[in-house]
């Protein structure tokens, strides 16, 4: 089910709220939202359902077991455990087919792949719940001792499947009590609003771009361009757009979740990039992984490989394909260059000239990223520099062009902090009206174009 | 100040979610949607096959897309959002120039053209060796702003792979007897009576110049609005046209027959208000007709194999033959074509198809 869609808009969403305010009690709310939770997920992965109960139960256990025995050795078999069932659970559905593709490539082998389908947001639940255990054994949590409690966090529908990744330290509180208040709903309401306006009036409308440039025989160096500009404004608008969606419910429901997005296409080195793009997943990275290998606080060497692990890890949480690994690779060597010697050059040279930097690099990044494999990686970027003797313009890229010029501007605008300094500067008064009106206004239209049948895919269900 | 502003957001919300998602629900459903020429999606059954392999959770989507309450209203205002903010050129692929609705042609089809072309040759070596056949090629409305930059059909290498590729007929190029003005602006097709042009040149080609019936002699009918195909697609909100259909004595006294045609007459005017009211030139969709024609001015026979644009302009022959049949190969197959039709020897053959079936060709069997 897509928060973009007639079936969650217009029938689940308004099912949920009645339900959700009618029930007394956060215990029994908490109930609402995992009944809810666990229909939102059955509408896409009705089989895949029994692998998040089993996954809450799991850790549920696991986090138990830990917390009485803490500080015996069974704590840490416990927790081992518990890693080993969630990146088993990972590993199985999401890189088995991957690992098979690569040895018949190697060896020239034929094994079958298994075909399993990879359940939504697999990668979002199950960095929650390893972080859960993680932490109840560090002693950063306490062991949630109710079953349904646990659950609710789990499966809780609005960050379930696209994140932002919650650890449980964020919602612990609230999961036992929260307040329910006219601000938090309103502000969570706008939210909401904003982020579907992100999504569908943005993003799909870029996304269309990026579909017809596939679907075109009249490639052009031109062309490679505005699809790859299309993309990187596609990407982050549904991607931060579902992100204030599941910000947005969360408040509405009480929860108050992490923030993912920054305006990160301001930032001024690839470093801020990343202190601003999908900041959970950066987060988890740092105190999970970077951190436990001892971070920068180490020889050169460990510290270079700490940073190789990491985007070599982030490249394959974002896909199950060597493009992805060639993308985190990326990152990882831009970092360490910048840590190295580029940032300090960086801080002399004029902002707009780090801008542009900063930016040639995420487009192209992107670009790899969306690529079909390592193949399609070398046609895309080649056909950026004109590779394969394509045409500098053709007459589909300057229609293309003009036809979502104001789109593709609107969204520029939009990734700055611009609209909302306008907005800011505004008096309260004028807020009274045009919060209500846009809110309103933002939905009616993203009806508009849902009901249409445009373009309207989330590209991060498929990580 | 700010309460006020937080009642109303929730206000705002709450009604339209929830007051939606109830008019959706007390709405009755309905069946078709006349302006987008297809039937609408009914409430799914809810079993347990259906749950767990998806079906029901596609299925309740799409019914409640197409069900939706106002889901004109949200459609022109799509299409308003696009055109009037977002400032694109084209929505759903429909471009407007001038006040004419265009469609966006992206991919010229060389394999579907080529196909077409040996379909033509393959009929005409099977069933019409002695038989005079022709074809001619329909330019869709896109031919005539080829020049102005839009995303249109490739339509030099099209012309080329039919001349080149079609042996067995003789090609009677029409393109300089049409013009953007003859056809709809809201449609895909062009206007009956503005193709006598075509019609006289079709006629010289084939030696039955003479013998049509004169411009003078027909009586114009209106049917109006005419809400065009295009114009639909887009949700484009603006005035329709008027379909205008000619008829004569040749027409009033042509009798018409088919498999599946149950009209009788050459204009089933009853058809208008339908999904397609251009249906009301031989009744729209039809696999084979035959149209016999008592005041016809020779006893001699034409064939036209024909798409849409066919439908308008075989009336318009009633006065020259005694005998038409009007062939759909899109919804006849060719090997069953001995089973409905005998070609007459020394008969005319006349394939007429536009640019846009030809590449799709393969859709026809």
């Amino acid at each position: 089910m897509l928060f973009s869609g007639a079936t969650f808009l217009y029938a689940f969403l308004p099912v949920i709220l009645l339900f959700y305010f009618i029930a007394p009690g956060v215990k029994a709310k908490n109930y609402v939202l995992l009944l809810g939770s666990l229909v939102f997920y059955f509408f896409g992965e009705p089989v895949y359902v029994l692998l998040l109960i089993f996954s809450s139960l799991s850790d549920w256990l696991h986090s138990i077991y830990i917390e009485k025995h803490r500080g015996e050795k069974g704590a840490k078999i416990a927790l081992i455990s518990s890693i080993v069932i969630n990146l088993g659970m990972l590993g199985f559905f999401k890189y088995t087919d991957f690992l098979i593709g690569t040895v018949n490539a190697v060896l020239g082998t034929a094994i079958p792949k298994t075909g399993v389908p990879l359940p939504i947001g697999i990668s979002f639940f199950t960095f929650q719940t390893m972080s859960y255990t993680i932490d109840v054994y560090r002693g950063r949590a306490h062991a949630q001792k109710d079953l349904g409690t646990m659950a609710t966090f789990v499966c809780l529908f609005p960050q379930l499947i696209a994140g932002p990744i919650v650890r449980y330290v964020d919602v612990a509180a609230e999961l036992e009590d929260r307040r329910h208040t006219l601000e938090g709903a309103a502000l969570g309401i706008r939210r909401f609003a904003f982020g579907m306006g992100k999504k569908v009036l943005i993003a799909n409308v870029m996304g269309e771009l990026t579909q017809i440039f596939r679907d075109s025989g009249d490639k052009s160096v031109l062309f490679y361009w505005l699809y790859a500009v299309a993309y990187a404004l596609q990407i982050y608008f549904d991607f931060s757009g579902y992100s204030d969606m599941a910000i947005g419910l969360g408040a509405i429901f009480g929860f108050k979740f992490p923030e993912n997005f920054n305006y990160p296409y301001i930032s001024k080195s690839i470093t801020e990039f990343w202190r601003r793009w999908h900041m959970t997943l950066g987060g988890w990275f740092r105190d999970y992984v970077y951190i436990p290998l001892g971070g920068n606080r180490t020889t050169k060497w460990k510290w270079l490989r700490n940073i190789a692990v990491v985007w070599i890890l982030t490249g394959l949480w974002h896909g199950a394909e060597w493009n992805f690994v060639l993308w985190g690779v990326l990152f990882g060597v831009l970092l360490i260059v910048e840590k190295l010697w580029l940032g300090k050059l960086l801080e002399k040279l004029p902002g707009f000239v780090n801008h542009v930097y900063v930016l040639f690099v995420v487009v192209l990044s992107f670009v790899v990223f969306n690529a079909a494999g390592l193949r399609g990686v070398v046609s895309d970027i080649g056909g950026l520099f004109g590779a394969g003797g394509i045409p500098l313009v053709s007459t589909e890229a300057v229609y293309y062009l003009r036809s979502y010029a104001v789109a593709i501007i609107i969204a520029i605008i939009g990734a700055t902090p611009i609209p909302k300094l306008l907005y800011n500067k505004l008096t309260e008064a004028p807020k009274v009206v045009l919060e209500p009106l846009a809110t309103g206004v933002l939905l009616v239209l993203s009806t508009a174009l849902i009901i249409n049948g445009s373009f309207n895919p989330f590209l991060y269900f498929r990580f | 100040m700010k309460k006020a502003k937080y009642i109303l957001t929730v206000a705002v919300f709450v009604c339209l979610i929830l007051g939606l998602a109830v008019w959706q629900a007390v709405l009755p459903d309905r069946e078709k949607s006349y302006t987008e020429r297809r039937e609408l999606a009914q409430a799914p059954e809810i079993t347990v096959k259906s749950l767990f392999n998806r079906e029901f959770s596609d299925k309740l989507e799409s019914y409640l897309l197409d069900q939706f309450p106002m889901r004109e209203g949200f459609r022109k205002l799509n299409s308003l959002f696009r055109f009037d903010v977002l400032r694109q050129l084209d929505t759903n692929g429909i471009f407007l120039e001038d006040g004419v609705v265009y469609k966006a042609e992206t991919v010229t089809n060389e394999e579907q053209i080529r196909y077409a072309a040996q379909l033509y040759n393959a009929v005409a070596d099977a069933w019409l060796s002695e038989c005079n056949v022709y074809y001619t090629v329909v330019p869709d409305k896109s031919w005539f702003v080829r020049d102005e930059g839009y995303p249109v059909l490739d339509y030099d290498t099209l012309f080329e792979i039919m001349e080149e590729d079609v042996t067995r007929a003789r090609y009677i190029d029409i393109k300089d007897t049409l013009s953007i003005d003859k056809y709809y602006r809201t449609d895909t097709h062009w206007k009956q009576p503005d193709l006598f042009d075509t019609v006289q040149k079709l006629g010289d080609a084939m030696g039955v110049g003479e013998y049509l019936t004169p411009r003078g002699e027909y009586t114009e009918h209106t049917l109006s609005p005419f809400y065009g195909v295009y114009m639909q697609q887009a949700a484009v909100p603006m005035e329709g046209d008027e379909l205008v259909y000619l008829t004569s004595e040749a027409t009033d006294s042509a009798v018409v027959s088919g498999p599946m045609y149950k009209y009788g007459t050459v204009y089933p005017t009853e058809l208008f208000e339908g999904m397609d009211g251009y249906d009301v030139f031989l009744g729209g969709t039809q696999p084979i007709i035959e149209i016999n024609c008592p005041d016809a001015k020779t006893d001699r026979e034409l064939y036209i194999f024909r798409d849409s644009f066919g439908s308008s302009l075989a009336p318009l022959f009633t006065g020259a033959y005694a005998k038409i049949t009007v062939i759909d190969l899109r919804y006849v197959t060719t090997a069953y074509l001995p089973n409905y039709v005998t070609f007459t020897p020394g008969s005319d053959v006349l394939f007429v198809n536009s640019t846009l079936v030809l590449n799709t060709a393969m859709i026809m069997r």
